[in-house]
């Protein structure tokens, strides 16, 4: 057990060196979420109602896209330069290696939003009890988007053009987190009870979890035996 | 005496597909014959619907048969995961053009008949989203089956996505039920009496059996033409790798 968190730790380290190397990534998700929110209300047009009543599932749309952005390169780099291939014949668990491209994945690409946010929801009129929520349903939500997403990124790895493939695939499964994260805010805007919404948000973390490891690393597998 | 799992065997469904084929292309031009008969001439307009209920019958059968095919490919994609029974994948795979097509008609004659009776083509209700995200999955599995270089891959992957799709097919199920919105719940698979009367249920289920044998139709012949194509290719590199002989 402490040996595989000993690797864990070594593959995190190992993805977030990998990731300060070419600093634009991240930094790329944040500029987009950034400037998508402000350039909304220049678009829709600056009323104050109008922003309070949409800006939760404005931050929340923003959040899944920013956070889809960089999905396609999550694995490629270590697929191209053969670490993928040397820790598959090393027997090292793939499990392990997927767990820890999920958290740096939601460390460099999810946190930094995260941290914006409630800047961003202040500029869109947004009260302080509504951020509180939303900054609660996305802290839920957006690892379950990680998960997510690394099943759809190590489904296409072998693939050469996968720029519109993992979209596609991701798209139609971050529905129901988006639904369950946008109501859980809306339903407390409205009075009513947000705990069911945090709940299911809550059951699909705990189910996409383990899922997206052992799918992921079975993708890995698949594409590694493929080569 | 032939064992029933002999038919599972590729070259076994090869020899028989066409007569099969044959019958149940007759089964299904009849059950259309009887089907749209009932639907369009044989039944009463509805007392609220009026005749726009006529949509219904190529509506629900078209929506069932959405459904029906993603189960279909998911449980064949999962058997072909685990055994990695080759006959299981190509089933799915043929099956997923079918199962688009069905779920964009449900969507197109939904979009008709609400128009009338909703007054509007499209809602965002809890149902008709589900049903666009299956149309969605439908085309993410066309697209990834066809995008590795190697076929293989291609139909692993496609298979893993089919399994983890599955997902979406209870949530179509029961949306009407947890999100009380636009769209009617079930009216047939209740457990008590269906709420529908029986001048309207037998031309639905003729329709619904008739769609039935349409797919079966249609899946054997595609699922024909892959075998032998596979075999016309296998074939091919077997001559191209033959050492040369001389013909006399």
């Amino acid at each position: 057990m402490k040996k595989l968190f000993y690797v864990l730790w070594v593959l995190v380290v190992h993805n977030f060196r990998q990731a300060l190397r070419e600093k634009n990534e991240f930094l790329l998700n944040l500029g987009f979420f950034v400037a998508a929110a402000l350039i909304f209300p220049l678009s829709i047009g600056p009323e104050f109602e109008l922003l309070t009543r949409i800006g939760a599932g404005l931050i929340w749309t923003l959040t899944l896209f920013a956070s889809s952005l960089s999905l396609q390169r999550m694995f490629t780099a270590d697929f191209e330069d053969g670490t993928l291939e040397a820790l598959y014949f090393a027997s090292y668990p793939l499990e392990a290696f997927v767990a820890a491209k999920i958290i740096t994945h939601w460390i460099l690409c999810s946190l930094p939003v995260l941290l914006l946010v409630p800047a961003v929801a202040v500029c869109l009129h947004l009260s302080i009890f509504q951020i509180g929520l939303l900054i609660l349903s996305l802290s839920i939500g957006t690892p379950i988007l990680s998960f997510i997403g690394a099943i759809a990124a190590t489904l296409t790895l072998g693939i050469k053009s996968n720029s519109f493939l993992v979209p596609l695939l991701v798209l139609p499964l971050y529905i129901p987190v988006l639904i369950f994260g946008v109501n859980s805010v809306e339903a407390a805007f409205l009075g009513l009870s947000l705990k069911p919404y945090l709940f299911m948000l809550s059951g699909l973390f705990f189910l996409n979890l383990p899922l997206s490891i052992l799918i992921g690393a079975f993708n890995l597998k698949l594409n590694l035996k493929s080569l | 005496m032939i064992k029933a799992h002999s038919y599972l065997q590729p070259n076994h469904l090869l020899t028989h597909a066409t007569r099969w084929r044959l019958w149940i292309g007759r089964l299904t031009l009849c059950l259309f014959a009887i089907g749209l008969y009932l639907a369009f001439i044989g039944s009463p307009p509805d007392y609220q619907q009026g005749e726009t209920v006529r949509i219904m019958y190529v509506h629900v059968p078209c929506a069932w048969m959405a459904m029906g095919i993603y189960s279909f490919i998911a449980i064949l994609s999962a058997i072909f995961l685990i055994w990695k029974y080759p006959l299981a994948c190509i089933l799915a795979r043929s099956a997923a053009p079918l199962g688009a097509l069905f779920t964009f008609l449900s969507l197109l004659t939904g979009a008709l008949w609400g128009k009338p009776m909703w007054g509007t083509w499209w809602v965002w209700d809890a149902r008709l989203t589900s049903v666009l995200i299956l149309l969605f999955l439908y085309l993410g599995y066309l697209a990834i089956s066809e995008a590795f270089e190697d076929t293989q891959t291609s139909l692993n992957a496609a298979s893993v996505l089919a399994v983890v799709g599955f997902i979406n097919v209870p949530i179509i199920k029961w949306s009407v039920v947890w999100w009380t919105t636009l769209h009617q719940p079930a009216s047939i698979t209740r457990i008590a009496a269906p709420a529908i009367h029986i001048s309207m249920l037998i031309p639905l289920m003729a329709m619904a059996l008739a769609f039935i044998g349409y797919f079966i139709w249609v899946l054997l012949l595609r699922v024909q033409i892959q075998l032998i194509s596979a075999k016309t290719h296998a074939l091919q590199l077997k001559l191209i790798h033959q050492p040369f002989k001389k013909t006399t």
